[in-house]
């Protein structure tokens, strides 16, 4: 048995670490800067104070870059093709980096473009040395040309198309013929020409079909991200999923005051499905093709077939309307703080039941349906089976037969199924939550979705992952205590 | 085989006898599809056949191939002065006419109604301009019988029109995920860990030839597959499919070329099954709204083809199971061992012996699939992140009815919609497979 064990737990871990590697990947394909959009949420919240000028705004990104690890490589290794940058990485122009790949690609000579683009970098700083002069100023039409011939030289450096670029080149190679003072500039721009036709004239296409495999070593994002830098970061094998972008706080402190309430509610749910479900299945299963049966099958599969936010939305519509009932507050729940802290813990609960009983009503009745089956059809064959014979020959009553002798037999399917929803248990439910706008585990997701919070959203998609597996897990070894048939690693057949 | 026997005899008794056996449930379906298909007949406010001065004409259904039309006409031979008929822009209430004939519906589900603004209550007041101009009680015929929303727009025709969007974001999101689960499914399930045996050689070829495959489908290919991403699903979708076909044909050349070099060698059996069962593994591990949340959001092109893809590409699990499990009960049969001795070649054996008679589990739980899908469209739409904001379904609808619990008609009715649809199409799966166990 506990090899057993011991193999599935073994099993897990590479799965894990692909669950996790998906999840990591995830947050770097996404579109948009994280650092920008952190920056954005941040000034955002000091609400238009950000006058910041702009060298010091890109000052900041850079440190801010070296402080989450977005300067380092991303993965242990990369598969790249030979025409490839390998050191893309460490450009600090995000914006250039797809010119940049493409014209690689294009070429074949990753370090020669590598040297012209930090030549036309050079270009561009030389052109602003120029400008803010103090011994010979540039002035009149020469600044004018200058400031012209800097924002085209960083126009260059982000068109993508080979024809655009080659219109913008030939223009700067213009400007800079007509402004006589520039000899430092003129000189780095034909070096830069220079290389740049020699790159398109030697193209070597072929190299975009040879892979070629880069070793990073354990310095990298992902490592990083995983078992922490020793300093600031913990990394996740420790907990830390690191900081939202949204306001800038530990992902897990916002988890863990969310999950509060998701278990709070999905508990009480899965507690009342389990109970309502278990007595009626119990009566159902014992007389197949009664009344009661026919009714709550009817029942169940009507209610499968119920969408949550209708359900959910009817229940606000019935009982949270002043036109109709206004049983229930309509949404929210209130915060703590509003109760006296000192109040009994009993009193609290009281204060806390209006806001939860609709939405617990609409997280129970989906479950409630799916569980009765389980349970009847548990029943009907336990009803048929030779024990219940024997229990029935001793004369015991059907009401007895089927609380001491069925239901312990119907419980260990049932066990599986409350290991299986587990991370339901954790995710909550987004629609439901968000309906009653309940600060749990499913806003927070829906929210975080929506302002593209990636470090939540990843640790979200980690931790679900990893409780389904428990779940997997746990419900096998359930399993395999009940039936040795799958313990001895034969699969049971039906 | 007793178990399965009991929970199967549960969805032969109970349910709504009168669905079991005088056998609507085929009827409910073709009567939905009926509505989804001639939805531009039946809720139009174009009248099916008007006669005007200009003589009898069937805008409503002109309208299905020019719904701009202009009709330029002159009264007689002498009238000297054209008159002009704008489809698009008049207003078909008003045009003076001998006969006509209306809609079922005659309302647009585009068109707002302006005269009944701001939630009109299907049992309230509602109110129509008159011939003379001035208004009027609405006459039974033109009620908004479900009322409208705060446009104007009837109800009951966004809801006809929203079928459409439910049925083919239903089927062909189902398509997807039923050829992909197909698929998988049989491949893993015919070849279990055992059937597919390679020699030594070509299999170490197969593994290098897929992985050279990969790179240049995906790495070599990415500017290829970028530009297909920016200009819109139908050409990304065109690329995604190239790459695929690239891994594909590497690998196959890879075997090929093994069997060429390496005549006798030590075969071993590629566990085919392992690497599907894995793969789905995890995919079913991560949250499947949360997948869809942040697909939906990622993703800039909003279309409903979007929404079909991203709930097709996510729903395959199911049916690889199913499927799965039925091959593999299948390939232990003697007809198919008997076609194994034949020297049948696999894909023939697999596509024209063995998936027929997996077909029934399958239709039962594409079927399921089905109603899946319309379910986690109308949550989609009801969150606000699936198709298009222009674009009316029921599940956004009835978003737009829970911002003001007033209209308590834009909750209901939508909400009853999608609640009918799935429950036709889980009906229509338990009917599959009782059927199948009568068959039996």
């Amino acid at each position: 048995m506990l090899r057993y064990i011991l193999t599935r737990f073994l099993l897990m871990i590479p799965l894990l670490a692909v669950v996790s590697l998906l999840a990591f990947l995830l947050s770097q394909g996404s579109p948009g800067d994280p650092v920008e959009s952190m920056l954005q949420s941040q000034a955002d919240a000091e609400n238009a104070s950000g006058s910041m000028s702009r060298i010091n705004h890109n000052d900041e990104i850079l440190k801010i870059r070296q402080r989450l690890g977005l300067d380092l490589p991303l993965f242990y290794f990369s598969v790249a093709t030979l025409a490839d940058i390998d050191t893309l990485y460490r450009v600090r122009e995000i914006q250039s980096r797809p010119v940049l790949k493409m014209m690689a690609r294009e070429t074949g000579h990753p370090d020669s473009v590598m040297f012209w683009f930090k030549n036309q970098l050079r270009l561009s700083d030389q052109i602003r040395k120029s400008l803010t002069d103090t011994i010979q100023p540039a002035t009149g039409i020469d600044r004018e040309n200058l400031n012209r011939a800097l924002s085209l030289n960083e126009g260059i450096l982000l068109t993508v198309n080979y024809n655009d670029r080659a219109a913008r080149i030939d223009s700067l190679a213009n400007l800079l013929s007509l402004i006589p003072a520039v000899k430092n500039e003129r000189a780095l721009f034909e070096k830069g020409l220079f290389t740049y036709r020699f790159l398109y004239s030697n193209c070597a296409a072929w190299k975009k079909y040879i892979p070629s495999l880069h070793l990073y070593g354990l310095n990298n994002q992902y490592h990083q991200w995983l078992f922490g830098n020793g300093t600031e970061k913990q990394g996740v094998i420790h907990g830390d999923f690191g900081v939202s972008y949204r306001d800038g706080s530990p992902v897990m402190a916002t988890i863990g005051k969310s999950v509060k309430w998701t278990l709070l509610l999905s508990l009480s749910a899965l507690i009342m499905a389990l109970f309502i479900s278990i007595l009626v299945g119990l009566k159902a299963g014992a007389r197949p093709g009664g009344l009661f049966d026919r009714i709550t099958g009817f029942l169940s599969f009507s209610l499968y077939a119920l969408p949550g936010f209708f359900v959910a939305s009817m229940l606000l519509l019935f009982f949270a309307n002043p036109d109709f009932w206004d049983w229930f507050p309509a949404s929210g729940i209130k915060d703590p703080e509003v109760f006296n802290p000192n109040e009994s813990f009993f009193r609290r609960a009281i204060g806390y039941l209006p806001f939860l009983i609709l939405p617990v009503i609409s997280l129970t009745y989906a479950q409630f349906a799916f569980i009765t089956r389980q349970v009847r059809a548990g029943v009907i064959e336990a009803m048929e089976s030779d024990y219940v014979k024997a229990a029935r020959s001793f004369g015991l009553t059907e009401n007895q037969i089927l609380l001491k002798h069925v239901l312990p037999n119907i419980l260990f399917p049932l066990i599986t199924l409350v290991g299986q929803s587990l991370p339901l248990l954790f995710g909550g439910s987004v629609i439901i939550e968000s309906i009653f706008s309940i600060p749990g585990m499913g806003l927070e997701m829906y929210q975080s979705v929506i302002a593209l919070d990636y470090p939540m959203i990843v640790a979200i998609f980690t931790i679900i992952g990893f409780l389904t597996m428990t779940g997997y897990l746990l419900s096998d070894i359930l399993y395999a205590i009940a039936d040795p048939r799958v313990r001895q690693g034969k699969e049971a057949k039906s | 085989m007793k178990r399965k026997k009991s929970a199967n005899t549960f969805i032969g008794r109970t349910g709504l006898k009168l669905f079991q056996k005088s056998n609507l449930i085929p009827f409910f379906v073709i009567f939905w599809l009926v509505l989804a298909i001639l939805a531009d007949v039946i809720a139009t406010d174009r009248p099916l056949a008007i006669k005007t001065e200009q003589g009898v004409i069937y805008p409503a259904f002109s309208a299905i191939l020019n719904p701009h039309r202009i009709d330029r006409y002159k009264l007689g031979s002498e009238d000297k002065q054209e008159r002009i008929l704008d489809h698009d822009h008049v207003d078909w209430k008003q045009l003076p006419n001998d006969w006509v004939i209306w809609a079922p519906v005659p309302w647009s589900h585009e068109k707002p109604d302006v005269y009944n603004r701001d939630f009109a209550a299907p049992g309230g007041k509602q109110k129509i301009k008159s011939a003379n101009g001035h208004m009027t009680d609405i006459p039974f015929r033109f009620r908004h019988l479900m009322g409208t929303d705060r446009l104007g727009r009837d109800l009951m025709a966004m809801l006809i029109h929203g079928s459409r969007i439910s049925l083919k974001i239903g089927l062909l999101s189902t398509l997807i995920a039923g050829l992909i689960g197909i698929l998988l499914g049989a491949f893993s399930g015919y070849y279990g860990n055992d059937r597919l045996r390679l020699g030594r050689g070509s299999y170490i070829l197969a593994i290098f030839g897929f992985l050279i495959g990969l790179f240049w489908a995906f790495i070599s290919g990415s500017p290829r597959l970028n530009a297909g991403f920016e200009s819109g699903l139908f050409h990304a979708s065109i690329q995604i499919f190239l790459s695929f076909a690239i891994t594909a044909v590497c690998t196959i050349l890879a075997i090929l070329a093994g069997k060429l070099f390496f005549r006798q060698e030590v075969r071993v059996s590629v566990p085919v099954d392992q690497f599907v069962q894995r793969f789905s593994e995890v995919f079913s591990s991560m949250p499947k709204i949360l997948i869809l949340l942040t697909l939906a959001a990622v993703l800039k092109d909003r279309s409903v083809g979007m929404v079909i893809a991203i709930i097709g590409l996510t729903g395959w699990t199911g049916v690889s199971r199913y499927t799965r499990a039925e091959l593999l009960r299948i390939r232990e049969l003697p007809y198919i061992e008997a076609a194994r001795m034949q020297g049948i070649s696999v894909s023939r054996i697999i596509f024209r012996h063995a998936l027929p008679n997996a077909m029934g589990p399958v239709i039962v739980e594409l079927s399921f699939l089905v109603s899946a899908s319309i379910l986690a469209e109308s949550s989609l739409s009801f969150l606000g992140i699936g198709v298009p904001v222009e674009v009316s379904t029921w599940g956004s609808i009835l978003s737009e009815g829970r911002q003001d619990l007033d209209a308590w008609w834009m909750v209901i009715f939508p909400g009853l919609a999608i609640f009918m649809t799935v429950y036709l199409f889980n009906a229509l799966g338990r009917r599959f497979r009782a059927s199948q166990l009568s068959r039996r």
